[in-house]
């Protein structure tokens, strides 16, 4: 039951990070767009279509994480992407803020391989309905949990 | 244990993939100097915020090969220039240099060596 493969966009303005991302993405055998602003992003979704996830960097040009973020969570056809928001930040106040407007999960940055194959694996499983009936509100719960967890083991 | 560099460190962050650190070396050694530039042209502009983007994207790059002294160089640029403090945002420029072309000559080697 359920597929595997992804339709994932990445954006950072980060080209090292953005490259990261692209091949550990696509090596799990993804489909991946790598875009480098919250700009480009957002007209992606015209260009190559809805994806099922995003994962975006917070700060960036153009249109930043917030913004792009704020955009899919009001437009019909992106309201249920999975977005995994990149961030320097690791304040738990942050955290709480960004999962209420509709971020699905934290990684901290620099991108861990591990922190995101967990990322990625948890948001496939709720798309492709292996979670059974875990909802939205569930899920971002427990990533919240998760987040705290990866905290404190740096 | 350098306090530069540590290979062992960054596979163990993305994977193992010696492959991915090679092209990120490559890709970082492109980039940089625009980095640089860009943090520059910022502090002649005396705009403290862009100041704080312009050493966000330094600290972001070089995060991904550890968070070491370039690293906690860049942090430390970012907060004053989040402070609105840029009095002492050339010195801290001139050292952040220095530890780049350290962070460089080591990456270099590992690309030749590993």
């Amino acid at each position: 039951m359920g597929r595997s493969t992804m339709k994932i966009i990445a954006a950072d303005d980060n080209a090292v990070s953005l490259h990261v991302l692209r091949t550990t993405l696509k090596y799990w055998g993804h489909d991946v767009l790598a875009v480098p602003d919250g700009g480009q992003a957002w007209k992606a979704l015209d260009s190559w279509g809805i994806p099922d996830m995003m994962v975006i960097d917070r700060e960036m040009p153009r249109l930043s994480g917030d913004e792009l973020l704020e955009r899919i969570r009001v437009d019909t056809r992106t309201k249920d992407v999975y977005v995994v928001m990149l961030t320097a930040r690791n304040l738990e106040s942050d955290m709480k803020e960004g999962f209420d407007r509709g971020v699905d999960d934290y990684i901290g940055k620099p991108v861990r391989e591990d922190e995101l194959r967990e990322s990625i694996t948890k948001g496939t499983e709720f798309l492709t309905g292996k979670m059974g009936s875990t909802t939205r509100d569930e899920l971002r719960r427990g990533n919240i949990v998760d987040f705290n967890r990866r905290r404190l083991l740096k | 244990m350098s306090e530069v560099f540590e290979p062992d460190e960054v596979l163990e962050q993305i994977g193992g993939s010696t492959e991915l650190l090679r092209e990120m070396i490559e890709i970082f050694q492109t980039v940089y100097p625009d980095d640089v530039q860009r943090i520059e042209e910022s502090i002649r502009s005396g705009d403290a915020e862009a100041v704080r983007r312009a050493v966000h994207r330094m600290k972001g790059s070089v995060s991904n090969f550890g968070k070491r002294r370039a690293y906690q160089l860049s942090l430390r640029m970012e907060e004053e220039a989040r402070n609105n403090d840029l009095t002492r945002m050339d010195g801290l420029l001139s050292e952040l240099k220095e530890e780049l072309d350290a962070l460089l000559a080591e990456l270099y080697s590992y690309t030749v060596n590993a």
